[in-house]
């Protein structure tokens, strides 16, 4: 296996872009990262674009890759078009990660693009609702509020986790979102005010689910000797481990085994473990997932979560920062978008340029990236580690 | 229309339509209450909900048709107050657990303002009735859980 380094990366702005395009947000976001590469277009040999609700919401049913890499120059090489959800951008990442450290390019580029607002609301919420079984679980009445609502409530009972212990997580990352520029939401909240928040289904209120929204994410990868031509800092992918649910119905509902064995398939292939991680990106889509995500990882001992945020030991600042970005709560969820957007701010952080949300001494850091929802299982479940190679 | 019992597929009025065909069996004369119709593995005995031609666990394709219990736990629930569309919220969502070892997310037919009356490991029951409203005034018909007095 060859090493693979991200040498570059670029980003929009998350929020609402009525006006925009789902090519236009790609010509942003792809545009930065391969000036910030140092590159040209013409030295990408492959494309990967990550995109889920696109058809649904703007039409551009099929070959979004070709369109929107084609207004970037990158033209006349493999291009695939990814989806897996809320996941589809670590899954992007995960084959151009594949494919460079197999031998078959050197040079490649990952985008995630996604517009969810929409002009008429209910198209988004079917949308999204689509990332389910919508045959048998749908037609029931399940959406993700639920799916993971449900969840919430099983974890009161089992370990006494309390409705303050999920607010505190939504106040962490709305806090660190106003350290971030490219952030949807810039604002501080308080424990009373997402606890006073509207419920959405109970315990979990609005202020405890990511907000729709739109924006874009890119990465460029590099065959790890080849990088060195391009930068004298690089960040290496560690490795990259991905799963799918078993659906199983006897699951103990309160541990996420999807995540353990994702995390597993990283931890093995780059000789990590959670030990060593010094802060992470971890798929906060409801406040209650990212305790079950934490703990699946094994960065903590199941039921262990409640505690390290009463100790406040995963804000910035603390052993180990959860979210410097503001997660999916505050930066904002542009369905597959949100995976790449996650390398991104590891890149930023594993290099110094984090500015106000900078995390001290990162020199290893963890995305998590889940997409979809089956039988109260997790659908998907990516995990990468990068390191600084300097 | 509602409860689970006696009732047949003529039950049914023009308005309303079934979630999906092939998850409930009615009794044919409307005589007996109706079930979640599953299948069993005839070798290793494993229960699939919905029903399938085979088992993916022992590769056997010589599956049986078996009605599952009306009976079920409850194993954790939610109060849905922004639902998916058609449903009158708010509503509660289940997961249940049947003693064939199948467990199911549903509806639970209970007033919301009282959902902490429920509690985990509660008896339920099936009862079989409207899910949501089409657009169009169509109702569909599913299988939902209520609290067994």
């Amino acid at each position: 296996m060859r090493q693979v380094a991200v040498i570059g990366v670029g980003m929009t702005k998350f929020g609402k872009f009525i006006e925009r395009s789902l090519k236009d947000l790609g010509r942003e976001a792809c545009w930065s990262a391969i000036k910030n590469a140092g590159i040209v277009p013409k030295d990408i040999q492959a494309g990967y674009m990550a995109n889920a609700a696109g058809g649904v919401i703007t039409g551009q049913t099929m070959v979004l890759g070709e369109v929107a890499f084609r207004e970037v120059g990158v033209v006349g090489v493999p291009i695939l078009n990814i989806e897996n959800a809320c996941a589809s951008g670590s899954s992007a990442l995960m084959e151009a990660w594949m494919a460079i450290s197999a031998g078959f390019y050197d040079i490649a580029i990952v985008a995630g693009v996604e517009k969810l607002y929409a002009s008429d609301t209910q198209k988004t919420v079917e949308a999204l609702a689509g990332a389910g079984d919508v045959e048998l679980e749908m037609s029931v009445g399940v959406n993700f509020p639920a799916h993971w609502a449900l969840r919430a409530t099983k974890r009161m009972e089992v370990f006494g986790t309390t409705r303050e212990h999920f607010a505190r997580v939504s106040v962490k990352n709305h806090h660190n979102g106003c350290l971030n520029p490219r952030s949807q939401y810039q604002k501080e909240f308080t424990v009373e005010q997402v606890l006073g928040a509207k419920t959405i289904a109970s315990p979990l209120t609005q202020l405890e689910c990511s907000p729709i929204g739109d924006g874009a994410a890119a990465v460029v990868l590099c065959e790890s000797k080849l990088a060195r031509k391009y930068t004298t800092q690089p960040i290496l992918i560690a490795g990259i481990g991905m799963s799918t649910g078993t659906y199983s119905e006897t699951r103990d509902i309160t541990f996420n085994d999807i995540e353990a064995r994702a995390a597993r398939a990283a931890y093995n292939v780059s000789s990590i473990g959670p030990e060593d991680i010094d802060f992470a990106e971890v798929h906060d889509c409801f406040t209650i997932a990212e305790f079950m995500r934490v703990e699946g990882m094994g960065l903590c001992k199941p039921g262990e979560y409640d505690c390290l945020l009463e100790r406040r030991e995963v804000e910035l600042g603390g052993r180990l920062p959860i979210n410097p970005s503001g997660g999916l709560l505050a930066k904002g969820h542009p369905v597959a978008a949100t995976g790449v957007a996650q390398i991104c701010e590891l890149n930023w952080q594993l290099k110094g340029e984090a500015g106000k949300r900078q995390v001290e001494n990162a020199r290893i850091g963890l995305a998590h990236c889940s997409g979809g929802g089956i039988a109260g299982d997790g659908a998907v479940s990516v995990v990468s580690i990068l390191k600084k190679d300097y | 229309m509602e409860g689970a019992d006696h009732m047949s597929t003529s039950s049914l009025r023009d308005n309303q339509k079934l979630m999906k065909e092939g998850l409930i069996r009615f009794s044919d004369d409307g005589s007996g209450p109706p079930h979640l119709l599953a299948s069993r593995c005839s070798k290793c005995g494993k229960v699939y909900f919905p029903a399938k031609q085979f088992c993916t666990e022992c590769m056997n394709e010589q599956m049986e048709e078996i009605a599952l219990s009306n009976y079920a736990t409850l194993y954790t629930r939610t109060v849905v107050y922004m639902g998916v569309k058609g449903f009158e919220t708010p509503y509660i969502l289940g997961w249940v657990d049947l003693p064939e070892k199948v467990r199911l997310v549903t509806q639970i037919d209970y007033d919301p303002q009282k959902a902490s009356d429920l509690h985990p490991g509660q008896k339920l029951e099936l009862v079989i009735g409207k899910l949501r409203s089409l657009a169009d005034g169509t109702e569909i018909i599913g299988y939902k859980y209520r609290p067994v007095n």
